[in-house]
């Protein structure tokens, strides 16, 4: 199916808020984030749409919100959505969908990891990558660098310094 | 002296320290602990392969800390890592030397500005010889071991 027929199709079949985005990007569905698990059910569940992967979770921090992207594929009709919400950065809260993609279980562990949203329902959120006593959330924009770990110092050398663009 | 030179005549005799025999063995059985990290694990795996043949100074790999005498730490060290590579460091038994290969493992390289990447792993462990290069060709790590071996030849390993 079309990307543009396949939000067509959903459109019909329910009556939640969607949106339709075609930035430079590529097109996307925008959904309301407390719709999340409701609308990923009905993309996987329906028949004529058979989303039956999620291929890939991620998120970007976008002032004043945090974009939380689902990728779905579909190995019974070979088509592709992008489905996306937007939390926002002060209390980054969405539902988990491991209960609908077991696949997901990992990807939100390590977008709660880098990004510090809060996964509801997610049976074991902790970090994935980083160690267990990290502090903050790298892919924030107001993240800042760790200068000292565990005893290591970790201070940029002057020569370091002096290659940064001032 | 001449008595006893006559005596081993026909065996035939080399004179020499006990210093320079023991440094001569230590040099040509360099036992390299695996440390391959990133994309200079790749260029360490290729120096062990026939082309450049590290076997033929006596480096072999090995994969436990407590049989090495040289660690090879190739590739980016990252901060969760390091704390790693000092733990297996100090389970190295005495002598160790420890060769610092490409950019990445000299001073974080390509990554430094990363969160997560140490800025060279002379923080954490001390390093014999820094090899620089992005990743260095296997004729590099070559040279950067007989570097390593002129360093022990030079040692007065009794004495110290």
């Amino acid at each position: 199916m079309e990307q543009k027929s396949i939000f067509e199709a959903l459109q019909s079949k329910t009556q939640l808020p969607l949106e339709w985005v075609e930035d430079a990007y590529g097109p996307k569905l925008k959904i309301a984030p407390q719709d999340l698990v409701a609308v990923l059910t009905l993309l996987k569940n329906d028949s004529a749409l058979g989303f039956d992967c999620l291929t890939n979770q991620t998120g970007s921090h976008m002032d004043p919100v945090i974009r939380l992207y689902y990728v779905l594929y579909s190995y019974l009709h070979h088509h592709e959505l992008v489905v996306f919400c937007e939390v926002p950065v002060g209390a980054p809260v969405v539902n988990s969908v491991v209960g609908l993609f077991g696949g997901a279980n990992w990807l939100e562990r390590e977008t709660f990891d880098l990004l510090g949203v809060k996964f509801t329902g997610h049976p074991d959120l902790t970090r994935i990558m980083l160690p267990e006593d990290w502090v903050g959330h790298p892919l924030r924009k107001d993240y800042v660098y760790v200068q000292e770990y565990n005893g290591i110092d970790n201070r940029p050398s002057e020569i370091t310094k002096s290659f940064q663009p001032s | 002296m001449n008595n006893l030179l006559h005596k081993f005549e026909d065996d035939g005799i080399v004179l020499t320290t006990v210093d320079h025999l023991l440094n001569l063995t230590r040099a040509n059985s360099l036992f390299f602990m695996l440390f391959g990290l990133a994309c200079c694990g790749i260029e360490m795996m290729q120096s062990g392969g026939p082309r450049a043949d590290l076997d033929r100074f006596g480096v072999v790999p090995r994969a436990s800390p407590r049989q090495s005498d040289l660690m090879i730490v190739a590739g980016t060290v990252t901060l969760k890592m390091a704390s790693r590579v000092k733990v297996l460091y100090d389970q190295m038994p005495e002598p160790k030397y420890v060769i610092s290969m490409g950019s990445c493992s000299n001073t974080g390289g390509l990554f430094q500005g990363g969160y997560s990447v140490l800025h060279g792993v002379d923080r954490v462990i001390p390093v014999d010889v820094y090899l620089p290069g992005c990743p260095p060709r296997p004729e590099a790590l070559t040279a950067a071991i007989i570097a390593i071996q002129k360093k022990i030849k030079a040692e007065k390993y009794l004495r110290k």
